[in-house]
């Protein structure tokens, strides 16, 4: 039995942005649960303006409760967690013959968990099972491909993804250069599908203080397919 | 007679292009009529071009340029020598049914019952075009490649396309096997389009010009047959961008006395 | 055998949904996909039965594709006066681009998908035979996985036929007419396409790429894989689900985006093979059905094994005359339409409708076939935790490849409506497992 290893650009691509969409899933619930916390002492915090700003989105709501509904389930944006899902589950189900069905499994079911979260209007602390989902789906995925062009790609989605929220929510530059040292292994193996300039200019960026706006346009463009 | 050809195809487009896939029919038709001297095709921007023979026995020149492009040219040129066009050949049940660009209508309907195909293939046609003749006038521009012989007909205009397209019909109508077929003739400027009909008696594919009322001779040079025009299409492309294009085709048909076969470089 | 089964229907159907098991349709204009719905009981064909089946099905596909090659090689059938000429040139699947050309190893229908019903005294009769791209294989597939897992106890020690190798079989046809050992690629036409869970599983099963038109390209007369930094690859063997007419945009419908420009010019140099060749539709015309019998005879000069229900043509004065006094109990199908459509009853005609069918009979007498009715036997299905009896068909998959091999199993599928007499997935309806027993 051979293994057929041909990627076209196409799903290059899409590979790419499975990583993302679903890094970013992960790492938006995550950063949700750290901001909100401080609404569990203070119900009148503008908490969720800085995260908007932060995130890069329109702030539109007027209280952390009703920013936090809308960001969770509202179908009609395009920044709302639930659509973030949907454009996982876009990419991931034209890759299930290089993720296999048992992996792509777990993307059905986090959809489905989310879309009954969202009907019952679920509080954030209840959308854990989403975030065990997709971790599972990492997992499963690592035990799964066989071929690591394809591997690689989806995780150099994910750590251009988790490297960015990290430098646009000000974490220890520790931490974010630990997320672009896993990044930038990734695109040293895939030299010709990355640029490494690019990706020299981001991790030295990281020291300048303040930090330079290119970087985030940087870490973007590092996968050019 | 012998002949020399140049047939250039130069299409531009008003921004870039890419993933261009062309198909080009524009080399003659390969049969022991049409002695080949010498042929050649090529295309700007260079590309790789395939050659194949499709299921009615015509050249297929095709190709694909990944890279982008606001023009392309093709050129397809030779030197020929045509004896008749007459071709000894089984008849086709496929040049039998109608095409919906040959399919009739009432009127062609009527027009056939005027027709005596009994008096012989050969008198049938010269009869069929001079009453295609007093139907339809020739106005160059009058219809364009999806114009079907009943349209055509209905209008009572057409170009040589269409002369051919109705001639068919009526052949078919009349229990006569026709194809046609494109090809070039000497002097013209521009690709001709004329029949081809079954005389079963002598098992005998003969040609005829309705467009200009007389029969083919050595001056035509046939590059493809088909049911209909859709099956002799000179040029055909498919790409990538949002574009107008322009189309201009430049052709010379020259005779050549004195062996003398030198080119003059044209493209 | 299977009362352990029945209890984890729910359980199937959970894990249905789980590996997002769907078919999509659409209404109103809009794409929807939805789960194809999976009754637990099996439909059981004995051993005894499937013995006939299956040397019936190899002959009848050794037939059909014997006929394919005849007709656009030598036409010798037609010669022989056994087809009317006109079924083959005025049939929409007939292309005669395809002339004079045999494909890679002369197969032409290299996944048939033959559907057959069971009549009341036992009897199976062919409903209609699909050369082009017959669908459902992944269904059974993925049922029967599930079931295993579900309810383990259920097969330890039934004798049913393992049929978990429908993805080697379709690898060993797609390797047997792989053109120089090049990629071997299930083409879809994406997402939004009805059948586009089962192109990917396939994919995934059979271990081959699963391309989109855009990933394919012909230069130089080859096709390729479009790779990445510009390492494009050969491709050898191309299973397309998509129809011929949008397969290729240079020969076919020029306005198809769906297609791969130049593909059938590669095709006919003989540089990449097409699974199911181009202009099968010449041979599962409705009205070519008729026919089928005499092509065992004539090809293969053996009597054939499985009937054909008793179908007439109106071309010919005899049933046409026979159609016209009988329409009342028969059923009408028009030959341009597919997936049951086009489908009419004659006992269901008000007399209006039943004159006009009549004048249409008589004056395109090629567009009809009409068929006795034949009283099928019904399944059971469970419906609202209720035993009931629907109708159902069975499509049989054939795979032709060096040998010519019946996959032991087929998608089984009912009608919900029980009065409903068509079973076509694009028209509503489940599915269920089908048992092959292997003594």
């Amino acid at each position: 039995m051979t293994y057929n290893i041909a990627i076209s650009p196409a799903k290059a691509s899409r590979l790419y942005w499975l990583g993302r969409y679903s890094e970013r899933v992960c790492s938006t619930l995550h950063m949700l649960h750290k901001c909100y916390d401080e609404v569990v002492d203070n119900e009148h915090t503008d908490v969720h303006s800085d995260f908007c700003v932060r995130m890069g989105i329109p702030f539109e709501y007027d209280n952390a409760r009703q920013f936090l509904k809308n960001y969770l389930y509202n179908k009609e944006k395009t920044y709302s967690v639930i659509n973030m899902l949907e454009r996982v589950k876009d990419n991931a189900i034209l890759l299930r013959e290089e993720l296999k069905s048992e992996s792509l499994a777990y993307v059905e079911m986090a959809i489905n968990y989310m879309n009954q979260a969202s009907m019952d209007e679920s509080r954030l602390y209840d959308l854990q099972p989403v975030t065990d989902y997709l971790f599972a789906f990492f997992g499963a995925i690592e035990e799964r491909i066989f071929n690591m062009d394809a591997l690689n790609l989806i995780l150099i989605g994910k750590y251009v993804e988790k490297s960015e929220l990290y430098i646009r929510f000000d974490y220890d530059l520790a931490r974010i250069d630990e997320s672009l040292c896993r990044l930038e292994h990734f695109v040293n193996v895939e030299v010709g599908l990355c640029d490494d300039r690019k990706m020299s200019a981001v991790r030295n960026g990281i020291n300048e203080m303040p930090m330079s706006a290119s970087i985030i346009d940087n870490l973007n463009t590092i996968f050019a397919a | 007679m012998v002949l020399k050809y140049s047939h250039i195809t130069v299409i531009t487009f008003s921004s870039l292009i890419h993933a261009h896939s062309f198909s080009m029919r524009c080399s003659p038709f390969q049969n022991s009529n049409q002695r080949i001297i010498e042929e050649n095709v090529s295309a700007i921007p260079h590309c790789n071009i395939a050659r194949n023979t499709d299921s009615m026995g015509n050249t297929v020149d095709y190709g694909y340029i990944e890279d982008y492009h606001d023009s392309f040219a093709f050129e397809s040129r030779g030197i020929i020598s045509i004896s008749s066009h007459i071709s000894k050949e089984s008849n086709n049940p496929l040049f039998f049914y109608a095409t919906p660009l040959t399919s009739p209508s009432s009127d062609l309907i009527y027009l056939a019952h005027l027709l005596d195909a009994r008096a012989g293939e050969e008198v049938f046609i010269r009869q069929a075009s001079d009453l295609i003749h007093k139907h339809v006038q020739y106005v160059s521009g009058s219809t364009d490649v999806c114009t079907s012989a009943e349209a055509a007909f209905a209008q009572g205009k057409g170009v040589c396309q269409d002369f051919a397209h109705i001639a068919i019909c009526l052949c078919r109508l009349c229990g006569i096997s026709a194809r046609y077929v494109n090809g070039y003739m000497l002097g013209e400027g521009q690709t001709h389009a004329w029949v081809e009909y079954f005389i079963p008696s002598i098992s005998e594919w003969h040609a005829y010009d309705p467009t200009n009322n007389r029969v083919v001779d050595d001056s035509y040079i046939k590059l493809a047959q088909g049911r209909d025009y859709n099956d002799c299409r000179t040029n055909h492309g498919v790409f990538r961008g949002d574009v107008s294009q322009t189309m201009h085709v430049r052709l010379s048909v020259q005779e050549v006395l004195n062996g003398n076969y030198l080119y003059s470089n044209v493209i | 055998m299977y009362s352990l089964l029945l209890k984890q229907t729910d359980a199937v159907n959970r894990w249905m949904e789980r590996y997002g098991v769907r078919f999509g349709i659409y209404k109103n204009g809009e794409f929807k996909e939805q789960l194809f719905p999976f009754d637990a009981i099996p439909r059981i064909i004995s051993h005894e039965d499937w013995k006939m089946l299956e040397v019936g099905l190899i002959q009848r596909v050794d037939a059909l594709n014997a006929f394919l090659r005849d007709i656009y090689t030598e036409k010798r059938i037609v010669k022989d006066g056994i087809v009317p000429e006109d079924f083959i040139y005025s049939s929409k699947g007939y292309l005669p681009q395809c002339e004079g050309f045999i494909p890679p190893k002369g197969i032409y229908s290299h996944i048939s998908g033959i559907d057959l019903v069971q009549a009341e005294d036992g009897t199976w009769y062919i409903l209609e035979d699909n050369l082009r791209i017959p669908s459902g294989a992944s269904y059974p597939m993925i049922a029967r996985d599930l079931t295993r897992k579900v309810s383990p106890e259920t097969f330890t020690d039934s004798s049913l036929i393992d049929n978990r190798n429908y993805a080697q079989l379709l690898r060993d046809s797609m390797d047997y007419v792989n053109v120089d050992n090049g990629l071997e690629v299930i083409l879809t036409p994406g997402r939004y396409n009805s059948a586009y869970f089962e192109h990917s599983y396939l994919a995934e099963k059979a271990r081959v790429v699963l391309a989109y038109p855009d990933d394919l390209f012909v230069d130089n007369g080859y096709v390729y894989y479009r790779g990445l930094n510009n390492k494009s690859e050969r491709v050898g063997v191309i299973y397309r689900r998509i129809s011929d007419e949008y397969l290729d945009p240079m020969t076919f419908e020029p306005t198809s985006l769906l297609g791969v420009p130049n593909l059938f010019e590669a095709y006919r140099q003989g540089n990449v093979a097409i699974f199911n060749a181009f202009g099968n539709g010449v041979a599962d015309d409705k009205g070519i059905y008729y026919f089928v019998p005499k092509m065992i005879k004539y090809y293969l000069n053996e009597e054939p094994i499985l009937k054909n229900a008793p179908t007439y043509l109106p071309i010919y004065e005899e049933d046409r005359k026979y159609v016209l006094d009988n329409l009342e109990k028969l059923v009408l199908k028009d030959v341009s339409e597919a997936g049951g459509y086009g489908v009419m009853f004659g006992r269901d005609m008000s007399p209006e409708k039943l004159a006009e069918m009549k004048h249409l009979i008589k004056t395109e007498s090629r567009r009809w076939i009409a068929q006795e009715i034949i009283n099928f036997i019904d399944l059971d299905i469970i419906d609202n935790g209720e035993k009931v009896k629907r109708k159902a068909d069975l499509r049989a998959f054939v795979l032709s490849g060096e040998t010519t091999r019946v996959w032991a199993s087929g998608l089984t599928r009912f009608t919900r409506n029980e009065k409903s007499f068509i079973v076509n997935s694009s028209q509503g309806g489940g599915f269920k497992d089908t048992w092959v027993l292997d003594k």
